[in-house]
């Protein structure tokens, strides 16, 4: 089965286009940069006449063999840093994109901290193989019917 | 007189809930029980003001009885009769009375469903917790949002009527509302929460006789999401359903804490665990709620949606301050009683997988709350201003959603405590099948690109265990099988499996472009030939239309834009050809400028697309499967809940 | 103190932090951006309300061959008929376009006026002008958007003043009044 799934997604991954179309790449940026007059909106997304000309623009830029960083160049030194919705990578902006990750590191640390702790603490009454078996399976009978019955799941 | 009634119901429902409130307190401090029930009646009379009020508003806007200000400023003779009952909830204050009114609604409902029990403190503390959240807005209500402020109107004058996007599309009358009963709703569990806290009974008792409430309302939250989606899809033009926006994330901030707090509650039924999640999601999910109408009406962030910025932004950083240092009181001071017996014994169990669950929205919540946010921290520390727009959001919700995929197909299959390999692999079959099988299908009709084929890969493997659990329930209990809580959840999960299809195939694989057209003249657009056929235009008592007819493999579109009279705002109507398969819009940019001119539009094509709405329905069908119980509960049943900790449990 | 109180004291100061941050915040509107202002004009060039053509350059090389004195400056006013702070400033406008600026010896300086109408109808330009007066030329059609793209404008109304040797000296956001205009020029 496993083999099956590698195949797939691999065969998947490796057929699509590598390079984006100058249509494509246009699009793409489009959706990063503000239209400056619509709070916020990407020009991809307003009907506003000024962004429409800037998709065209875009698009010009893209046909001409600019860059996607110098594309976006052009907009931010016209009309400042908001105008571009991705957030740097670098400097003190970079905290958006870290912070997820450290949040969810820290979560998780505390959470198995928390689980070891308690796994250290406790004194467990050691079970012999059978009799942990035998648990493990009145456990499984008894999951099974309580699924059927579903008096606590109401 | 209009001015009249409204203020005094305001007022009303103000004084009622001040004093039912401190009756009740006054009940229990004593105590006297009789305080008590009477202070519940309370709700009644603040029912009553609300509804003085609603009805006040809403016979000034069908007379447009200008001198309300109100009305003044946003309702016209132009408008459409249901427009302008919805023009209600259009502008700031009206929706404040909208909320005033089903908080007051939710109110009296607590007050009669709870009527047996009033006696109860825990019931009691959670009837003063919602007084005083109703005073709170019968407040605001008073002072800076003030719905029944005098006009006087010049002779002849004539309202702008509300804003054209809110003036061309049914949704309107159905998005806000829902979304309200859903937001509202999570007072209920919040204020038992608080109840729970203040009395010190931590214990199942506010879960259980809170869980429907937070279903319905949770199901009300997500049927107004998934309207406001559908409403932004007719009417865009991009073929774009959500945006990031910062009020729409505002929207999304209590749905990720609320469904959290749905999971993580069987945890603490089953096993009494997690008390301390299940107590700070709620209250997330209540504090989330303020804090988004915060960020929706305060004006701090621009947004699209943002359509007010009245005095109304420090009352509710003040009220979301005094409950967010109350909630943390109390946590405090319960300190370690909030500690649950136990704990979780293995993370690969039940346990283990709801606990992820809520690292998992909790992560997502914060990612959106951070993004929303961060550019107000920047300015504030550097005076810079920056954006952090879609792009963002949606780069940093992929992983999430799907860990959240896969925690879906594997925790119905893991068993509470502590799984065994044999057993997992055992019941982990089918559903890796199905997995392995959606991702061949896919890349067989033509999916590419690893991040989508995984999307679907997890998408059949959520789906593919979701439907084990149902075949196996029905197998066994026939019809029945299909509801109660956990089957329901189970075809809510299948919901949920739609609604990912249908986000990943139309954000994958969507493909736009824009063109000009001279009349006869044909395009291809991706296997389609689009052709301009014809226009017109037609006038209507408050806007003109420009619409154009687009022939596309035969079938007939027509999409249009509309210059609304009073405010001269263009306001364009897409069209859309919908299929199974793909979803094809057509929004008219340039009209013909004149007979025979040429015109410009939009095609956007989206794969899938309409699973979205799928989902969202059969997410909301399962809600209904859920809240139908199972079998009729017999008196005296009492053998099943043995617990090997050899705990006493607890008595239905 | 156990781990759980320290970390929700942790969280209470988050949440001041929060709170905090969010009080001392205004409303927010992108920045008007005066970036333009000390660059050189961009191009500006298109076709008026009455059917002429219009190029910035024209004026600004016909400068180059003059005195001072006779170099004439050009003021872009960015506006458009709905908009209703372009009413408010239009007689100040008229009063530039009118009696021009004056040095203090009384000579008038050389001063254009052009108007650049984006997101707007010929027919609803022409109105509002019938109904305000002013006939100086304005700019009508596609490329005023690009006109206002490259002077980044963002609202209506915004004007700017640009000196005869084509620099940029002032850029006004907002209703514009004489004085604003007559403190930049210089001739």
């Amino acid at each position: 089965m496993s083999v099956v799934f590698l195949v797939a997604l691999v065969f998947g991954t490796l057929d699509s286009k590598d390079t984006k179309t100058g249509a494509e790449r246009a699009a793409a940026l489009a959706s990063t940069i503000a239209c400056p007059q619509c709070s916020g909106q990407p020009v991809s997304e307003s009907s506003a006449p000024i962004a429409q000309v800037i998709r065209a623009e875009i698009k010009e830029q893209v046909d001409q063999g600019l860059s996607d960083s110098e594309i976006k160049g052009i907009y931010i030194q016209r009309y400042g840093e908001w105008v571009s919705l991705n957030p740097s990578s670098k400097g003190f902006d970079s905290i958006v994109w870290i912070a997820p990750f450290l949040i969810i590191g820290i979560a998780l640390g505390g959470v198995t901290l928390a689980y070891s702790r308690r796994k250290s603490d406790s004194q467990g009454i050691e079970l012999t193989k059978d009799e942990e078996e035998k648990v493990l399976a009145m456990r499984t009978a008894f999951e099974e019917e309580s699924h059927s019955s579903q008096s606590s799941e109401d | 007189m209009n001015l009249v009634i409204g203020s005094f119901g305001i007022v009303l429902a103000l004084a009622g809930a001040l004093t039912g409130a401190v009756t009740i307190i006054v009940g229990i401090r004593s105590p006297r029980d009789r305080l008590q029930i009477i202070g519940a009646r309370y709700a009644w009379v603040a029912f009553a003001g609300m509804c003085l009020s609603a009805f006040a508003m809403q016979r000034a806007l069908i007379t447009r009885d200008f001198s309300v200000q109100f009305v003044a400023e946003h309702g016209s003779s132009l408008t459409p009769p249901l427009y302008n009952v919805a023009t209600m909830w259009s502008a700031l204050e009206g929706s404040i009375l909208l909320w005033g009114l089903i908080l007051a609604g939710y109110l009296a409902v607590v007050a009669k469903k709870f009527s047996k029990r009033l006696s109860d403190p825990m019931v009691s503390w959670a009837l003063v917790s919602m007084f005083l959240v109703m005073a709170f807005f019968a407040l605001i209500m008073l002072g800076p949002a003030n719905p029944f402020e005098s006009f006087n109107p010049p002779v002849g004058y004539d309202g702008p009527g509300p804003n054209p996007l809110l003036q061309n599309h049914i949704l309107v009358a159905f998005h806000p509302p829902m979304l309200y009963l859903g937001y509202i709703g999570f007072t209920v569990p919040f204020s038992f929460a608080v109840a729970a806290l203040i009395t010190g009974r931590l214990g199942e008792g506010w879960l259980l006789i809170t869980r429907r409430w937070t279903l319905f309302s949770w199901g009300f939250l997500t049927a107004g999401i998934i309207l406001g989606a559908w409403w932004a899809y007719d009417v865009l033009g991009w073929g774009g359903y959500w945006g990031w926006d910062p009020v729409e994330n505002a929207s999304l901030l209590p749905w990720l804490t609320g469904t959290a707090y749905l999971h993580s509650v069987l945890v603490q039924e089953r096993r009494g665990l997690l008390r301390v999640w299940n107590l700070s999601l709620v209250c997330a999910t209540f504090l989330l709620t303020i804090l988004g109408t915060f960020i929706t009406r305060s004006g701090i962030i621009a947004s699209v949606h943002a359509f007010s910025e009245g005095g109304i932004g420090p009352w509710l950083l003040w009220f979301f301050s005094i409950v967010l240092f109350a909630v943390i009181c109390l946590i405090f001071w319960r300190g370690e009683e909030l500690r649950s017996q136990g704990g979780i014994d293995s993370p690969l169990s039940r346990e283990g997988a709801f606990l992820a669950n809520n690292l998992a929205f909790g992560g997502f919540a914060f990612v959106v709350l951070l993004g929303t946010v961060f550019p107000l921290i920047v300015e504030a520390l550097q005076n810079r201003q920056i954006s952090v727009g879609a792009p963002y959001f949606e780069k940093m919700s992929m992983p999430i959603g799907f860990s959240l995929l896969f925690l879906m197909a594997v925790a119905p299959i893991l068993p509470w405590r502590k799984a065994n390999t044999e057993l997992v692999r055992d019941r982990i079959e089918w559903p890796a099948w199905g997995a392995v099988l959606s991702l061949v299908l896919v890349v067989l009709l033509g999916g590419r690109g690893l991040l989508p084929l995984l999307g679907f890969t997890f998408a059949g493997f959520a789906g593919t265990s979701a439907m084990r659990h149902l075949t196996l329930s029905a197998r066994r209990n026939g019809w029945k099988g299909l509801v109660g809580r956990s089957n329901g959840g189970m075809v809510v999960h299948l919901g949920v499996v739609f609604l990912a299809i249908g986000l990943i195939g139309s954000s994958s694989y969507i493909s736009q472009g824009s063109y000009s057209l001279q009349p006869g003249e044909s395009i291809q657009f991706s296997e389609s030939t689009i052709t301009y056929v014809s226009s017109e235009r037609l006038s209507f008592p408050n806007k003109i239309q420009e619409r154009v007819q687009i022939d596309i493999d035969g079938s007939l579109l027509e999409p249009s834009i509309e210059r609304f009279t009073a405010s001269g705002q263009l306001v364009p109507s897409p069209s859309t050809r919908t299929s199974p398969v793909k979803d094809i819009q057509i929004a008219l940019l340039d009209p013909p400028a004149g007979e025979n001119k040429s015109i410009v539009i939009q095609v956007t094509k989206q794969p899938l697309l309409l699973w979205i709405w799928v989902g969202g329905f059969v997410m909301l069908m399962g809600t209904v499967l859920s809240a139908i119980p199972m079998q009729k509960r017999k008196a005296g049943r009492n053998k099943q809940r043995v617990r090997l900790s050899g705990k006493k449990d607890q008595e239905k | 103190m156990t781990v759980m109180k320290s970390g929700i004291i942790g969280l209470a100061v988050l949440g001041i932090a929060f709170i905090v941050l969010l009080a001392t915040r205004t409303t927010q509107t992108n920045g008007p951006n005066y970036a333009i202002v000390g660059q050189q004009a961009p191009q500006i060039q298109g076709e008026t309300v009455d059917g002429e053509d219009f190029e910035l350059d024209e004026i600004l090389l016909k400068n180059r061959s003059l005195p001072i004195s006779d170099q004439t400056w050009v003021a872009v006013n960015f506006f458009a008929s709905w908009c209703s702070g372009c009413v408010t400033e239009h007689s100040e406008l008229l009063r530039f376009y009118e009696e021009g600026i004056l040095r203090d010896d009384g000579i008038k300086c050389q001063t254009e006026l052009i108007g650049v109408a984006f997101n707007d109808r010929l027919s609803d330009i022409e109105n509002f002008f019938k109904k305000y007066g002013g006939d100086w030329p304005v700019l009508a059609g596609e490329e005023t958007n690009r006109v206002a793209i490259d002077f980044s404008v963002l609202t209506a109304p915004e004007t700017v003043l640009i000196a005869p040797n084509g620099l940029v000296v002032k850029k006004i956001v907002g209703p514009v009044s004489y004085d604003d205009l007559a403190t930049g020029v210089t001739c």
